[in-house]
Protein backbone atom coordinates (compact mmCIF):
# COMPACT_ATOMS: atom_id res chain seq x y z
CA UNK A 1 0.00 0.00 0.00
CA UNK A 2 1.16 3.35 -1.12
CA UNK A 3 0.76 6.20 1.59
CA UNK A 4 1.60 8.72 -0.49
CA UNK A 5 -0.90 8.31 -3.44
CA UNK A 6 -3.63 6.56 -1.26
CA UNK A 7 -5.10 10.68 -0.42
CA UNK A 8 -5.34 10.78 -4.26
CA UNK A 9 -7.07 7.61 -4.84
CA UNK A 10 -9.29 8.15 -2.29
CA UNK A 11 -10.26 11.36 -3.76
CA UNK A 12 -10.73 10.26 -7.22
CA UNK A 13 -12.70 7.48 -5.90
CA UNK A 14 -15.68 9.46 -4.59
CA UNK A 15 -15.85 12.62 -7.11
CA UNK A 16 -19.29 13.46 -6.11
CA UNK A 17 -17.90 14.43 -2.05
CA UNK A 18 -14.70 15.72 -3.56
CA UNK A 19 -16.96 17.68 -5.69
CA UNK A 20 -19.49 19.10 -3.00
CA UNK A 21 -16.35 19.15 -0.23
CA UNK A 22 -14.13 21.34 -3.06
CA UNK A 23 -17.35 23.64 -4.04
CA UNK A 24 -17.15 24.65 -0.37
CA UNK A 25 -14.15 25.77 0.06
CA UNK A 26 -14.31 27.58 -3.54
CA UNK A 27 -16.92 29.53 -1.97
CA UNK A 28 -15.23 30.56 0.78
CA UNK A 29 -12.16 31.65 -1.02
CA UNK A 30 -14.91 33.33 -3.83
CA UNK A 31 -16.25 35.60 -1.05
CA UNK A 32 -13.23 36.43 1.01
CA UNK A 33 -10.95 37.05 -2.08
CA UNK A 34 -13.75 38.95 -4.14
CA UNK A 35 -14.87 41.13 -0.87
CA UNK A 36 -11.84 42.07 -0.23
CA UNK A 37 -10.58 43.11 -4.05
CA UNK A 38 -14.22 44.85 -4.20
CA UNK A 39 -13.61 47.04 -0.64
CA UNK A 40 -9.98 47.51 -1.87
CA UNK A 41 -11.35 48.89 -5.25
CA UNK A 42 -13.80 50.92 -4.05
CA UNK A 43 -11.71 52.56 -1.74
CA UNK A 44 -8.55 52.95 -4.65
CA UNK A 45 -11.37 54.54 -6.89
CA UNK A 46 -12.06 57.26 -4.32
CA UNK A 47 -8.65 58.31 -3.56
CA UNK A 48 -8.07 57.96 -7.42
CA UNK A 49 -11.23 60.61 -7.89
CA UNK A 50 -10.12 62.48 -4.92
CA UNK A 51 -5.94 62.70 -6.67
CA UNK A 52 -7.28 63.11 -9.96
CA UNK A 53 -9.43 66.40 -9.46
CA UNK A 54 -6.34 67.64 -8.21
CA UNK A 55 -7.76 71.07 -6.85
CA UNK A 56 -8.50 72.37 -3.87
CA UNK A 57 -11.64 73.79 -4.86
CA UNK A 58 -13.95 74.04 -7.73
CA UNK A 59 -15.73 77.15 -8.62
CA UNK A 60 -18.74 76.91 -10.40
CA UNK A 61 -22.06 79.09 -11.01
CA UNK A 62 -24.25 80.03 -8.91
CA UNK A 63 -26.92 77.67 -10.26
CA UNK A 64 -28.64 74.43 -8.85
CA UNK A 65 -27.96 73.51 -12.39
CA UNK A 66 -24.28 74.01 -12.46
CA UNK A 67 -23.93 72.34 -9.61
CA UNK A 68 -26.47 68.74 -10.58
CA UNK A 69 -24.46 69.31 -14.05
CA UNK A 70 -20.98 68.85 -12.38
CA UNK A 71 -21.73 66.71 -10.33
CA UNK A 72 -22.98 64.29 -13.35
CA UNK A 73 -20.26 65.05 -14.89
CA UNK A 74 -17.53 63.84 -11.95
CA UNK A 75 -20.12 60.93 -10.47
CA UNK A 76 -22.57 60.06 -12.80
CA UNK A 77 -20.95 60.90 -16.19
CA UNK A 78 -23.40 62.35 -17.92
CA UNK A 79 -22.02 64.77 -20.15
CA UNK A 80 -22.99 68.44 -19.61
CA UNK A 81 -22.17 72.05 -19.52
CA UNK A 82 -22.50 75.48 -17.89
CA UNK A 83 -20.77 78.38 -18.50
CA UNK A 84 -20.15 81.47 -16.85
CA UNK A 85 -18.23 85.13 -17.49
CA UNK A 86 -14.05 84.95 -18.36
CA UNK A 87 -13.81 87.86 -15.47
CA UNK A 88 -14.47 85.33 -12.96
CA UNK A 89 -10.70 83.64 -13.08
CA UNK A 90 -9.05 87.38 -12.24
CA UNK A 91 -11.55 88.04 -9.58
CA UNK A 92 -11.20 84.68 -7.62
CA UNK A 93 -7.14 84.88 -8.26
CA UNK A 94 -7.23 88.06 -6.47
CA UNK A 95 -8.88 86.56 -3.10
CA UNK A 96 -6.58 85.84 -0.12
CA UNK A 97 -5.37 82.53 0.58
CA UNK A 98 -5.81 81.63 -3.61
CA UNK A 99 -2.40 80.43 -5.04
CA UNK A 100 -3.44 79.15 -8.31
CA UNK A 101 -6.35 79.33 -10.65
CA UNK A 102 -7.24 77.15 -13.58
CA UNK A 103 -10.00 77.59 -15.73
CA UNK A 104 -11.73 74.40 -17.35
CA UNK A 105 -14.34 74.00 -20.26
CA UNK A 106 -17.05 71.49 -20.16
CA UNK A 107 -18.49 70.66 -22.84
CA UNK A 108 -21.15 67.85 -24.67
CA UNK A 109 -20.64 66.09 -27.65
CA UNK A 110 -23.38 64.68 -29.60
CA UNK A 111 -22.12 62.34 -31.55
CA UNK A 112 -18.61 60.61 -30.92
CA UNK A 113 -18.68 59.42 -34.57
CA UNK A 114 -19.13 55.53 -33.73
CA UNK A 115 -22.30 55.66 -31.76
CA UNK A 116 -25.13 58.13 -30.06
CA UNK A 117 -23.39 58.18 -27.12
CA UNK A 118 -22.22 61.57 -25.90
CA UNK A 119 -18.80 61.99 -24.87
CA UNK A 120 -17.81 64.79 -21.83
CA UNK A 121 -15.30 67.09 -23.47
CA UNK A 122 -13.06 68.80 -20.78
CA UNK A 123 -11.20 71.98 -22.30
CA UNK A 124 -7.96 73.22 -19.75
CA UNK A 125 -5.35 75.71 -20.42
CA UNK A 126 -1.87 74.56 -20.59
CA UNK A 127 -0.22 77.55 -19.57
CA UNK A 128 -1.92 77.54 -16.05
CA UNK A 129 -3.52 74.04 -15.19
CA UNK A 130 -2.30 72.44 -12.32
CA UNK A 131 -4.65 69.48 -12.31
CA UNK A 132 -4.85 68.21 -15.22
CA UNK A 133 -1.63 67.95 -16.60
CA UNK A 134 0.35 65.71 -14.45
CA UNK A 135 -1.93 63.68 -15.39
CA UNK A 136 -1.80 63.94 -19.13
CA UNK A 137 2.41 64.22 -18.82
CA UNK A 138 2.35 60.78 -17.77
CA UNK A 139 0.87 59.55 -20.82
CA UNK A 140 1.79 62.34 -23.82
CA UNK A 141 5.24 64.14 -23.01
CA UNK A 142 4.28 67.13 -25.55
CA UNK A 143 2.03 70.20 -25.40
CA UNK A 144 -1.36 68.92 -27.34
CA UNK A 145 -1.66 70.70 -30.50
CA UNK A 146 -4.97 72.21 -31.89
CA UNK A 147 -7.80 69.26 -32.77
CA UNK A 148 -5.54 67.11 -30.37
CA UNK A 149 -7.17 65.29 -27.72
CA UNK A 150 -6.24 62.94 -25.19
CA UNK A 151 -9.20 60.21 -24.52
CA UNK A 152 -10.01 58.41 -20.99
CA UNK A 153 -9.02 54.79 -20.23
CA UNK A 154 -12.69 53.86 -21.41
CA UNK A 155 -12.80 55.76 -24.94
CA UNK A 156 -12.73 52.78 -26.93
CA UNK A 157 -10.36 54.24 -29.34
CA UNK A 158 -6.26 54.29 -30.41
CA UNK A 159 -3.97 56.37 -30.31
CA UNK A 160 -3.35 58.36 -33.62
CA UNK A 161 -6.93 57.63 -34.57
CA UNK A 162 -9.59 60.45 -35.23
CA UNK A 163 -12.53 60.90 -33.30
CA UNK A 164 -15.05 63.22 -34.68
CA UNK A 165 -17.16 66.23 -32.69
CA UNK A 166 -18.88 68.53 -34.03
CA UNK A 167 -17.88 67.84 -37.64
CA UNK A 168 -14.50 68.63 -36.28
CA UNK A 169 -11.75 65.84 -37.05
CA UNK A 170 -10.08 65.58 -33.83
CA UNK A 171 -6.36 63.47 -33.52
CA UNK A 172 -6.12 61.02 -30.58
CA UNK A 173 -2.91 62.10 -29.52
CA UNK A 174 -2.69 59.54 -26.10
CA UNK A 175 -5.03 57.61 -24.18
CA UNK A 176 -4.74 58.35 -20.17
CA UNK A 177 -4.05 55.64 -17.51
CA UNK A 178 -7.46 54.23 -15.61
CA UNK A 179 -8.90 56.27 -12.30
CA UNK A 180 -11.57 53.72 -12.37
CA UNK A 181 -13.99 57.00 -11.74
CA UNK A 182 -16.43 58.91 -14.63
CA UNK A 183 -13.14 60.95 -15.85
CA UNK A 184 -12.48 57.73 -17.41
CA UNK A 185 -14.82 58.51 -19.98
CA UNK A 186 -14.15 61.94 -20.82
CA UNK A 187 -11.84 63.43 -23.72
CA UNK A 188 -9.50 66.29 -22.47
CA UNK A 189 -8.18 69.35 -25.04
CA UNK A 190 -6.67 72.29 -24.90
CA UNK A 191 -8.40 75.86 -24.73
CA UNK A 192 -7.83 76.46 -28.06
CA UNK A 193 -9.27 73.11 -29.66
CA UNK A 194 -11.98 73.38 -27.01
CA UNK A 195 -12.80 76.94 -28.26
CA UNK A 196 -12.73 76.34 -31.85
CA UNK A 197 -15.59 73.11 -30.57
CA UNK A 198 -17.43 75.28 -29.05
CA UNK A 199 -17.69 77.57 -31.79
CA UNK A 200 -18.39 74.40 -33.89
CA UNK A 201 -20.88 73.18 -31.21
CA UNK A 202 -22.48 76.76 -31.71
CA UNK A 203 -22.80 76.22 -35.25
CA UNK A 204 -25.10 73.07 -34.54
CA UNK A 205 -27.14 75.57 -32.56
CA UNK A 206 -27.08 74.22 -29.28
CA UNK A 207 -29.44 76.63 -27.47
CA UNK A 208 -27.06 77.86 -24.18
CA UNK A 209 -24.08 78.22 -26.77
CA UNK A 210 -26.20 80.70 -29.19
CA UNK A 211 -25.76 83.85 -27.28
CA UNK A 212 -21.85 83.22 -26.02
CA UNK A 213 -18.39 84.06 -27.56
CA UNK A 214 -16.35 81.26 -26.78
CA UNK A 215 -13.44 83.97 -26.15
CA UNK A 216 -15.23 85.25 -22.93
CA UNK A 217 -16.65 81.91 -21.29
CA UNK A 218 -15.24 79.53 -18.85
CA UNK A 219 -16.78 76.37 -17.10
CA UNK A 220 -15.15 76.16 -13.84
CA UNK A 221 -12.41 77.44 -12.47
CA UNK A 222 -10.05 74.50 -10.74
CA UNK A 223 -8.15 76.62 -7.21
CA UNK A 224 -5.32 75.58 -5.28
CA UNK A 225 -4.78 77.33 -1.78
CA UNK A 226 -1.77 78.32 -0.73
CA UNK A 227 -0.20 76.81 2.44
CA UNK A 228 -1.13 78.13 5.93
CA UNK A 229 -4.64 78.78 4.84
CA UNK A 230 -7.17 76.47 5.50
CA UNK A 231 -9.33 74.98 2.38
CA UNK A 232 -12.77 75.44 3.79
CA UNK A 233 -12.01 79.20 4.99
CA UNK A 234 -10.89 80.07 1.22
CA UNK A 235 -13.69 78.70 -0.44
CA UNK A 236 -16.37 80.20 2.46
CA UNK A 237 -14.55 83.77 1.31
CA UNK A 238 -15.37 83.04 -2.23
CA UNK A 239 -18.76 82.29 -1.41
CA UNK A 240 -19.20 85.37 0.75
CA UNK A 241 -17.10 88.28 -1.65
CA UNK A 242 -17.29 86.82 -5.69
CA UNK A 243 -21.23 87.14 -6.63
CA UNK A 244 -22.90 84.92 -8.97
CA UNK A 245 -20.03 81.95 -8.25
CA UNK A 246 -20.24 79.12 -5.80
CA UNK A 247 -17.28 77.24 -4.44
CA UNK A 248 -17.11 73.77 -3.36
CA UNK A 249 -14.32 72.13 -1.65
CA UNK A 250 -13.69 68.99 -3.97
CA UNK A 251 -13.45 66.99 -0.45
CA UNK A 252 -16.79 67.91 0.64
CA UNK A 253 -18.03 66.92 -3.10
CA UNK A 254 -16.87 63.05 -2.35
CA UNK A 255 -17.89 62.87 1.31
CA UNK A 256 -21.63 61.80 0.14
CA UNK A 257 -19.14 59.12 -2.01
CA UNK A 258 -17.05 58.29 0.98
CA UNK A 259 -20.17 57.97 3.14
CA UNK A 260 -21.67 55.28 0.84
CA UNK A 261 -18.60 53.37 -0.13
CA UNK A 262 -18.02 53.00 3.97
CA UNK A 263 -21.98 51.57 3.97
CA UNK A 264 -21.20 49.13 1.29
CA UNK A 265 -17.37 48.10 2.58
CA UNK A 266 -19.55 47.62 5.93
CA UNK A 267 -21.69 45.40 4.44
CA UNK A 268 -19.26 43.21 2.64
CA UNK A 269 -17.12 42.79 5.26
CA UNK A 270 -20.24 41.46 7.35
CA UNK A 271 -21.25 39.06 4.34
CA UNK A 272 -17.54 38.07 4.24
CA UNK A 273 -17.36 37.17 8.09
CA UNK A 274 -20.83 35.84 7.90
CA UNK A 275 -19.83 33.29 5.03
CA UNK A 276 -16.69 32.35 6.76
CA UNK A 277 -18.15 31.63 9.88
CA UNK A 278 -21.14 29.20 8.10
CA UNK A 279 -18.29 27.53 6.02
CA UNK A 280 -16.50 26.48 9.34
CA UNK A 281 -18.98 24.91 10.58
CA UNK A 282 -20.48 23.66 7.43
CA UNK A 283 -16.69 22.03 6.85
CA UNK A 284 -16.63 20.43 10.29
CA UNK A 285 -20.01 19.11 9.89
CA UNK A 286 -19.19 17.87 6.50
CA UNK A 287 -15.47 16.17 7.42
CA UNK A 288 -17.44 14.36 10.35
CA UNK A 289 -20.19 13.12 8.79
CA UNK A 290 -17.44 11.96 6.34
CA UNK A 291 -15.37 10.39 8.72
CA UNK A 292 -18.39 8.55 10.41
CA UNK A 293 -19.40 7.53 7.11
CA UNK A 294 -16.00 6.01 6.47
CA UNK A 295 -15.33 4.43 9.79
CA UNK A 296 -15.42 0.48 8.39
CA UNK A 297 -13.20 1.98 5.54
CA UNK A 298 -10.27 3.33 8.27
CA UNK A 299 -10.96 0.61 10.77
CA UNK A 300 -9.41 -1.86 7.69
CA UNK A 301 -7.09 0.35 7.05
CA UNK A 302 -5.53 0.37 11.11
CA UNK A 303 -5.86 -3.92 10.56
CA UNK A 304 -3.86 -3.98 7.41
CA UNK A 305 -1.34 -1.81 10.07
CA UNK A 306 -1.92 1.73 8.91
CA UNK A 307 -0.79 3.43 12.54
CA UNK A 308 -3.57 5.91 14.50
CA UNK A 309 -1.11 8.90 13.35
CA UNK A 310 -0.84 7.87 10.11
CA UNK A 311 -4.83 7.47 9.29
CA UNK A 312 -4.86 10.85 10.75
CA UNK A 313 -2.61 12.38 8.38
CA UNK A 314 -4.05 10.64 5.56
CA UNK A 315 -7.40 12.04 6.74
CA UNK A 316 -6.08 15.78 6.98
CA UNK A 317 -3.92 14.99 3.53
CA UNK A 318 -7.11 14.36 1.90
CA UNK A 319 -8.37 17.63 3.61
CA UNK A 320 -5.61 19.76 2.14
CA UNK A 321 -5.59 18.30 -0.89
CA UNK A 322 -9.30 18.95 -1.97
CA UNK A 323 -9.35 23.10 -0.01
CA UNK A 324 -6.31 23.70 -2.33
CA UNK A 325 -8.13 23.02 -5.22
CA UNK A 326 -11.07 24.67 -3.89
CA UNK A 327 -8.88 27.53 -2.82
CA UNK A 328 -7.49 27.85 -6.19
CA UNK A 329 -10.45 27.98 -8.45
CA UNK A 330 -12.28 30.41 -5.82
CA UNK A 331 -9.13 32.70 -6.23
CA UNK A 332 -8.85 32.68 -10.23
CA UNK A 333 -12.57 32.80 -10.48
CA UNK A 334 -12.73 35.78 -8.34
CA UNK A 335 -9.59 37.53 -9.56
CA UNK A 336 -10.76 37.27 -13.06
CA UNK A 337 -14.07 38.15 -12.98
CA UNK A 338 -13.63 41.21 -10.87
CA UNK A 339 -11.61 42.22 -13.66
CA UNK A 340 -13.98 41.30 -16.50
CA UNK A 341 -16.89 42.50 -15.04
CA UNK A 342 -15.12 45.88 -13.03
CA UNK A 343 -17.01 48.16 -15.86
CA UNK A 344 -20.09 46.50 -14.91
CA UNK A 345 -19.75 46.24 -11.41
CA UNK A 346 -18.77 50.37 -11.54
CA UNK A 347 -21.75 50.77 -13.48
CA UNK A 348 -24.16 48.99 -11.43
CA UNK A 349 -22.36 50.53 -7.90
CA UNK A 350 -22.36 54.21 -8.94
CA UNK A 351 -19.09 54.36 -7.61
CA UNK A 352 -15.24 55.19 -8.43
CA UNK A 353 -14.15 51.55 -8.42
CA UNK A 354 -10.39 50.73 -9.44
CA UNK A 355 -9.00 47.23 -9.12
CA UNK A 356 -5.28 46.82 -7.25
CA UNK A 357 -2.42 46.61 -9.09
CA UNK A 358 -1.08 42.95 -9.77
CA UNK A 359 1.21 43.03 -7.11
CA UNK A 360 -1.48 43.79 -4.66
CA UNK A 361 -3.85 41.60 -6.32
CA UNK A 362 -1.16 38.80 -5.97
CA UNK A 363 -0.31 39.27 -2.34
CA UNK A 364 -4.41 39.29 -1.68
CA UNK A 365 -5.14 35.97 -3.76
CA UNK A 366 -2.12 34.09 -1.46
CA UNK A 367 -3.70 35.42 1.85
CA UNK A 368 -6.78 34.12 1.05
CA UNK A 369 -5.51 30.80 -0.61
CA UNK A 370 -3.59 29.62 2.44
CA UNK A 371 -6.12 30.97 4.69
CA UNK A 372 -8.92 28.64 3.05
CA UNK A 373 -6.40 25.68 3.19
CA UNK A 374 -6.04 26.34 6.81
CA UNK A 375 -9.32 26.81 7.73
CA UNK A 376 -9.73 23.50 6.30
CA UNK A 377 -7.14 21.57 7.53
CA UNK A 378 -8.56 22.46 10.98
CA UNK A 379 -11.67 21.68 10.55
CA UNK A 380 -10.24 18.18 9.01
CA UNK A 381 -8.42 18.00 11.88
CA UNK A 382 -10.54 17.40 14.62
CA UNK A 383 -12.48 14.90 12.61
CA UNK A 384 -8.85 13.02 12.41
CA UNK A 385 -8.04 13.27 15.91
CA UNK A 386 -11.84 11.71 16.70
CA UNK A 387 -10.81 9.23 14.14
CA UNK A 388 -7.41 7.85 15.68
CA UNK A 389 -8.94 7.19 18.85
CA UNK A 390 -11.22 4.30 17.49
CA UNK A 391 -11.17 0.74 18.42
CA UNK A 392 -10.94 -0.87 14.68
CA UNK A 393 -12.07 -4.31 16.05
CA UNK A 394 -15.08 -2.73 17.57
CA UNK A 395 -16.43 -1.04 14.50
CA UNK A 396 -16.07 -4.08 12.10
CA UNK A 397 -17.94 -6.29 14.59
CA UNK A 398 -20.19 -3.57 14.72
CA UNK A 399 -21.82 -4.47 11.18
CA UNK A 400 -22.30 -8.42 12.23
CA UNK B 1 -27.65 3.01 -18.87
CA UNK B 2 -24.55 2.89 -17.92
CA UNK B 3 -22.38 4.92 -15.87
CA UNK B 4 -20.55 6.22 -18.79
CA UNK B 5 -23.07 6.83 -21.07
CA UNK B 6 -25.04 8.84 -18.31
CA UNK B 7 -21.90 11.29 -17.85
CA UNK B 8 -21.94 11.69 -21.54
CA UNK B 9 -25.41 13.09 -21.63
CA UNK B 10 -25.29 15.30 -18.56
CA UNK B 11 -21.67 16.52 -20.29
CA UNK B 12 -24.27 16.94 -23.46
CA UNK B 13 -27.59 18.67 -21.75
CA UNK B 14 -24.96 21.44 -19.71
CA UNK B 15 -23.47 21.90 -23.27
CA UNK B 16 -26.87 23.12 -25.01
CA UNK B 17 -28.49 24.22 -21.72
CA UNK B 18 -24.99 26.99 -21.94
CA UNK B 19 -25.33 27.27 -25.47
CA UNK B 20 -29.52 27.96 -25.30
CA UNK B 21 -28.54 30.21 -22.16
CA UNK B 22 -26.20 32.38 -24.80
CA UNK B 23 -28.37 32.30 -27.71
CA UNK B 24 -31.05 33.74 -25.49
CA UNK B 25 -29.38 36.05 -23.84
CA UNK B 26 -27.60 37.89 -26.39
CA UNK B 27 -31.11 38.59 -27.58
CA UNK B 28 -32.05 39.64 -24.33
CA UNK B 29 -30.55 40.20 -20.72
CA UNK B 30 -27.22 40.62 -22.06
CA UNK B 31 -27.96 42.43 -25.33
CA UNK B 32 -25.18 44.78 -27.02
CA UNK B 33 -26.65 48.15 -27.19
CA UNK B 34 -29.88 49.54 -28.66
CA UNK B 35 -30.12 51.72 -31.28
CA UNK B 36 -29.57 55.06 -31.45
CA UNK B 37 -32.11 57.67 -31.83
CA UNK B 38 -32.46 58.07 -34.95
CA UNK B 39 -33.71 54.10 -35.23
CA UNK B 40 -30.08 53.11 -36.69
CA UNK B 41 -27.83 50.58 -35.11
CA UNK B 42 -24.89 51.29 -33.06
CA UNK B 43 -21.50 49.25 -34.10
CA UNK B 44 -21.89 46.75 -31.64
CA UNK B 45 -24.64 45.73 -33.60
CA UNK B 46 -23.10 43.19 -35.87
CA UNK B 47 -21.20 41.66 -33.22
CA UNK B 48 -24.19 40.67 -31.76
CA UNK B 49 -25.98 39.26 -34.68
CA UNK B 50 -22.63 37.18 -35.15
CA UNK B 51 -22.88 36.04 -31.66
CA UNK B 52 -26.22 35.29 -31.91
CA UNK B 53 -25.92 32.74 -35.00
CA UNK B 54 -22.68 31.45 -33.71
CA UNK B 55 -25.07 30.78 -30.54
CA UNK B 56 -27.84 29.06 -32.77
CA UNK B 57 -25.66 27.03 -34.12
CA UNK B 58 -24.06 25.63 -31.51
CA UNK B 59 -27.32 24.93 -29.68
CA UNK B 60 -27.87 22.81 -32.93
CA UNK B 61 -24.64 20.85 -32.69
CA UNK B 62 -25.00 20.11 -28.72
CA UNK B 63 -28.26 19.27 -29.13
CA UNK B 64 -27.71 17.08 -32.24
CA UNK B 65 -24.63 15.53 -30.46
CA UNK B 66 -27.20 14.17 -27.77
CA UNK B 67 -28.93 11.86 -29.78
CA UNK B 68 -26.42 10.75 -33.02
CA UNK B 69 -24.34 7.62 -32.54
CA UNK B 70 -20.69 7.33 -32.82
CA UNK B 71 -18.73 9.10 -34.88
CA UNK B 72 -21.23 11.55 -35.83
CA UNK B 73 -21.37 12.93 -32.42
CA UNK B 74 -17.43 13.40 -32.14
CA UNK B 75 -17.72 15.69 -35.17
CA UNK B 76 -20.80 16.93 -33.80
CA UNK B 77 -18.41 18.34 -30.47
CA UNK B 78 -16.04 19.13 -32.51
CA UNK B 79 -17.99 21.55 -34.53
CA UNK B 80 -19.24 22.53 -31.15
CA UNK B 81 -15.62 23.13 -29.89
CA UNK B 82 -14.92 25.27 -33.00
CA UNK B 83 -17.91 27.02 -32.69
CA UNK B 84 -17.41 28.20 -29.01
CA UNK B 85 -13.78 29.33 -29.84
CA UNK B 86 -15.48 31.43 -32.49
CA UNK B 87 -18.03 32.93 -30.05
CA UNK B 88 -15.55 33.94 -27.38
CA UNK B 89 -12.98 35.77 -29.96
CA UNK B 90 -15.86 37.60 -31.79
CA UNK B 91 -16.42 40.11 -29.06
CA UNK B 92 -13.02 40.60 -29.22
CA UNK B 93 -12.39 40.72 -32.91
CA UNK B 94 -15.56 42.90 -34.17
CA UNK B 95 -16.08 46.41 -33.67
CA UNK B 96 -17.69 47.43 -30.47
CA UNK B 97 -18.72 50.58 -29.49
CA UNK B 98 -16.54 53.48 -28.30
CA UNK B 99 -16.95 54.00 -24.16
CA UNK B 100 -16.16 50.86 -22.33
CA UNK B 101 -18.92 51.96 -20.25
CA UNK B 102 -21.27 50.77 -22.69
CA UNK B 103 -23.46 47.68 -22.22
CA UNK B 104 -21.84 45.47 -25.07
CA UNK B 105 -18.62 46.44 -23.62
CA UNK B 106 -19.50 46.30 -19.88
CA UNK B 107 -21.29 43.20 -19.54
CA UNK B 108 -22.11 41.45 -23.12
CA UNK B 109 -18.54 41.30 -24.07
CA UNK B 110 -17.59 39.11 -20.52
CA UNK B 111 -20.66 37.20 -20.56
CA UNK B 112 -20.41 35.88 -23.65
CA UNK B 113 -16.75 35.20 -23.38
CA UNK B 114 -17.24 33.57 -19.81
CA UNK B 115 -20.34 31.09 -21.24
CA UNK B 116 -18.35 30.55 -24.52
CA UNK B 117 -15.47 28.74 -22.88
CA UNK B 118 -17.61 26.93 -20.23
CA UNK B 119 -19.62 25.54 -23.27
CA UNK B 120 -15.94 24.81 -25.12
CA UNK B 121 -14.71 22.84 -21.70
CA UNK B 122 -17.89 20.77 -21.38
CA UNK B 123 -17.33 20.22 -24.97
CA UNK B 124 -13.62 19.13 -25.11
CA UNK B 125 -14.96 17.28 -21.51
CA UNK B 126 -17.80 15.30 -23.79
CA UNK B 127 -14.84 14.47 -26.72
CA UNK B 128 -12.86 12.95 -24.10
CA UNK B 129 -15.80 10.93 -22.74
CA UNK B 130 -16.51 9.81 -25.71
CA UNK B 131 -13.20 8.63 -26.95
CA UNK B 132 -13.04 6.98 -23.85
CA UNK B 133 -16.42 5.14 -24.41
CA UNK B 134 -15.65 4.25 -28.38
CA UNK B 135 -11.92 2.35 -27.22
CA UNK B 136 -13.80 0.27 -24.13
CA UNK B 137 -16.30 -0.23 -27.01
CA UNK B 138 -13.57 -1.43 -29.24
CA UNK B 139 -14.44 1.29 -31.49
CA UNK B 140 -11.78 2.97 -33.96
Amino acid sequence: MKKKTLPFKNIIRKPARTAALTIIVFLMSFTLLGGTLAVMSLQRGLDSLETRLGADIIVIPDTAKSKVNLENIIFQGVPGYFYMDKSYVDKLAQVEGVEKVSAQYYLASLSAGCCSMPVQIIGYDPETDFSVTPWIKKSYGKALGELDIVIGYNVNKDVDSYITLYGLDCKVAAKLEQTGTELDNAVYANVDTVKRLIAAAKDTGINELSKKDPEKIVSSVMIKVEDGYGIDDVAGDINIYVRHVQAYPTRSMISGIADSLSGISGVIRVLIAAVWVFVFVLLCIVFAAMVNERKKEFAIYRVMGMSRAMLASMVLYEGVIISAAGALLGCAVSALGLNMFSTAIENSLNLPFLLPNMGALAICAAVTFVLSVVISAVSSFYAAVKLSRVDPGLILREGN
Amino acid sequence: MKRNNKFELTLGIIMTVLSVLLFVGILTFFAPCGPKEDGSFMKCHEMGQAVMWTACAMTLFSGVSMFVPGMIKLVCSVVTVLLSAAAAVLPNVMTTCMSEKMQCNAVTKPLVMVIACLVAVVAVAKIAVVLKNRKKNGEA
